[in-house]
């Protein structure tokens, strides 16, 4: 977890509850130790509870720490008010949380969720995935970053896969030193647009795909092209390189891919795609070639 | 001519023994083309391209003309780079070709995607203005490949004449006539097995393994490419899970994926996705383009496929 940046989303796949809590004590420590806001959304174990788990090991604010550094909120409680799901209305609130957070003069937002929740309700269930995938708008920013933590002893298999393509990134196993998410979606200002860093394939797909949407519809300025900066990229599967043709196709000037080298200029090149009119192109090396 | 003649897909196969007969054969069906002011391309191995080239004079400034064993080395590739390429740059022509895939290097591990490819053609064609003319050297292949030909083009061309081949059947058919089982990976193979969370872990694996056989780095990345796309596949349809098996076998590097899906469309990865395309099907595509030989063997226990790519 010391690997996280705001701006990240990971899928946290933990074995039991056990090992669900020390995903999430890790998650604190160090986003205490960062100076951000820590929100965690805790299911199977009560906030007091949590709370009294983490003085133990010595994982509090302190008397540095910052008032209102550390929430911990039944997560039941915040991911279905009115006893059910509704993924805009928790939308809208975490986007409250992050702007909350940055009035409150903390450097960002870190939101910590043990998912089981989603279990008592089976309509939450099915909208999971999509969920997952919509949400990465809101962590794109850089101003937050999400833990998830699935109990892959209480959820289905085929459903773990989908919430894993949801995520830019997954935890698979206890993470060993060193570990860093495998790719990191962030949206770009000035210029606008998005910056892929790590390997993109089709265990990120959803999230990438819920990116490129966003990105299109929230274009502040559609005469401008959307600039695509892939050179911390460093695989791209056909499936990404497709996505990436959506969104010079859907944004009304296109984009301009930016040092895309390696397998990624490969894929682009075999696929055509750095041969399309709405594609404008810049390699690695910084000269402009105009497609 | 008729409409129907115009609309019709023709695919003869030309029998030939020594290159005169090769010349006569392929010449004046290029010159027709050209008379007609249709398109026309000749893809066939090197010596062969040279011959027509010379033969051609000024002429051949007309005809796209490219090596086969380079653009179509991979059989499999070569529906959708060379031959529906080709048809697909000229929309609303009637285009023509000469498409020589099988010269006598082809290997018999090579050569069941060839005969795969010769069936195939048909359907990928069914409907389309397109002429592709097929030589096959009688004198150097197998006569088993020649006897092969007959099941694969609905007409024969010799030095006496043209006739209908009796022994052309359903494409399909012919193509699953040729899914054949692969025989097992050596013992030394590396093996892995594969989930979605394994992706990253292969593409290291494979990337280590070319490495190690001497693999350019662009080739490397070709391969690692290909072996990731497999095992997407194989954890998109082939039930989540599958394995992977990675050894090499002299000159070339062999990657194979094992799952429990079965790969129903004999045209997977052989039509075209234009770039502007929004749905997906590309991932088959882009392993034929990279691959120099892709064999598959698909039933409705399960799929293998192996991908092989020489150093």
């Amino acid at each position: 977890m010391e690997g996280l940046q705001l701006g990240d989303h990971v899928c946290a796949l933990v074995d039991g509850a056990a090992d669900g809590f020390e995903v999430i004590a890790q998650a604190v420590a160090v986003g205490l130790a960062a100076g951000d806001r820590v929100m965690v959304f805790t299911e199977s174990v009560p906030p007091a509870q949590v709370l009294a788990r983490l003085e133990t090991r010595g994982i509090l604010p302190g008397r540095e720490g910052r008032p209102g550094q550390l929430e911990v909120l039944s997560a039941r409680e915040a991911y279905l008010p009115a006893g059910r799901f509704e993924p805009d209305r928790l939308m809208e609130s975490l986007l409250g949380h992050v702007e909350r957070a940055t009035l409150d003069g903390f450097p960002g937002l870190r939101l910590v969720g043990d998912m089981a929740w989603a279990l008592s309700d089976p309509a939450a269930v099915g909208q999971l995935a999509a969920y997952e995938a919509q949400v990465n708008h809101l962590y794109m920013d850089g101003q937050a970053l999400g833990v998830c933590v699935y109990d892959r002893h209480a959820f289905d298999g085929a459903l773990l896969q989908q919430v894993t393509c949801a995520h830019p990134a997954t935890r698979a196993t206890a993470a060993a030193p060193g570990w860093a998410p495998l790719l990191r979606i962030r949206r770009t200002s000035d210029p606008y647009g998005l910056r892929l860093t790590g390997e993109a394939d089709y265990s990120s797909g959803q999230a990438v795909a819920a990116t490129v949407e966003a990105l299109v519809d929230q274009h502040p300025d559609p005469a401008t092209p959307i600039h695509v900066d892939l050179a911390g990229l460093r695989f791209a599967d056909a499936t990404t390189a497709a996505l990436l043709t959506r969104l010079a196709l859907r944004a009304p000037s296109g984009v301009r891919l930016i040092g895309y080298h390696g397998p990624v200029a490969r894929v682009l090149a075999c696929l055509g795609i750095t041969e399309l009119p709405a594609v404008h192109l810049s390699r690695a090396t910084g000269t402009e070639l105009e497609a | 001519m008729s409409t129907t003649t115009a609309e019709a897909f023709i695919h003869p196969a030309l029998l030939y023994c020594d290159d005169d007969e090769y010349l006569a054969g392929t010449v004046p069906y290029i010159r027709e083309g050209l008379a007609a002011g249709e398109p026309v391309a000749v893809a066939v191995p090197a010596d062969n391209l040279a011959l027509i080239r010379d033969a051609l004079g000024a002429d051949a400034e007309r005809v796209l003309l490219r090596d086969m064993m380079v653009a179509g080395r991979n059989p499999g590739r070569i529906i959708p780079t060379v031959l529906l390429a080709f048809a697909n740059a000229h929309p609303g022509q009637r285009v023509r070709l000469i498409g020589e895939p099988i010269w006598a290097g082809r290997s018999a591990t090579e050569y069941p995607a060839c005969a795969q490819h010769e069936a195939l053609i048909n359907a990928a064609f069914t409907g389309r203005p397109a002429t592709i003319l097929c030589p096959y050297n009688t004198r150097l292949l197998d006569p088993a490949w020649i006897e092969d030909a007959y099941k694969t083009h609905p007409v024969m061309l010799n030095a006496d004449g043209g006739f209908d081949s009796v022994h052309y059947d359903d494409p399909v058919v012919v193509a699953a006539s040729f899914n054949l089982p692969l025989p097992d990976p050596p013992p030394h193979a590396a093996t892995l097995t594969v989930d979605v969370f394994a992706l990253p872990i292969v593409r290291r694996m494979v990337t280590e393994h070319a490495e190690r056989a001497g693999l350019p780095p662009q080739r490397t990345e070709d391969l690692v490419l290909a072996v990731n796309e497999l095992t997407t596949n194989t954890v998109r349809h082939g039930g989540g899970t599958g394995k992977l098996a990675l050894w090499t076998d002299h000159d070339q590097l062999v990657c194979q994926l094992t799952d429990d899906g079965c790969l129903s469309d004999p045209l997977a990865g052989r039509i075209p996705v234009p770039p502007d395309a929004l749905g997906g099907g590309r991932g088959l595509l882009l392993v034929n383009q990279l691959c120099d030989l892709v064999r598959v063997h698909t039933t409705s226990a399960g799929t293998t496929i192996r991908a092989y790519l020489h150093r």
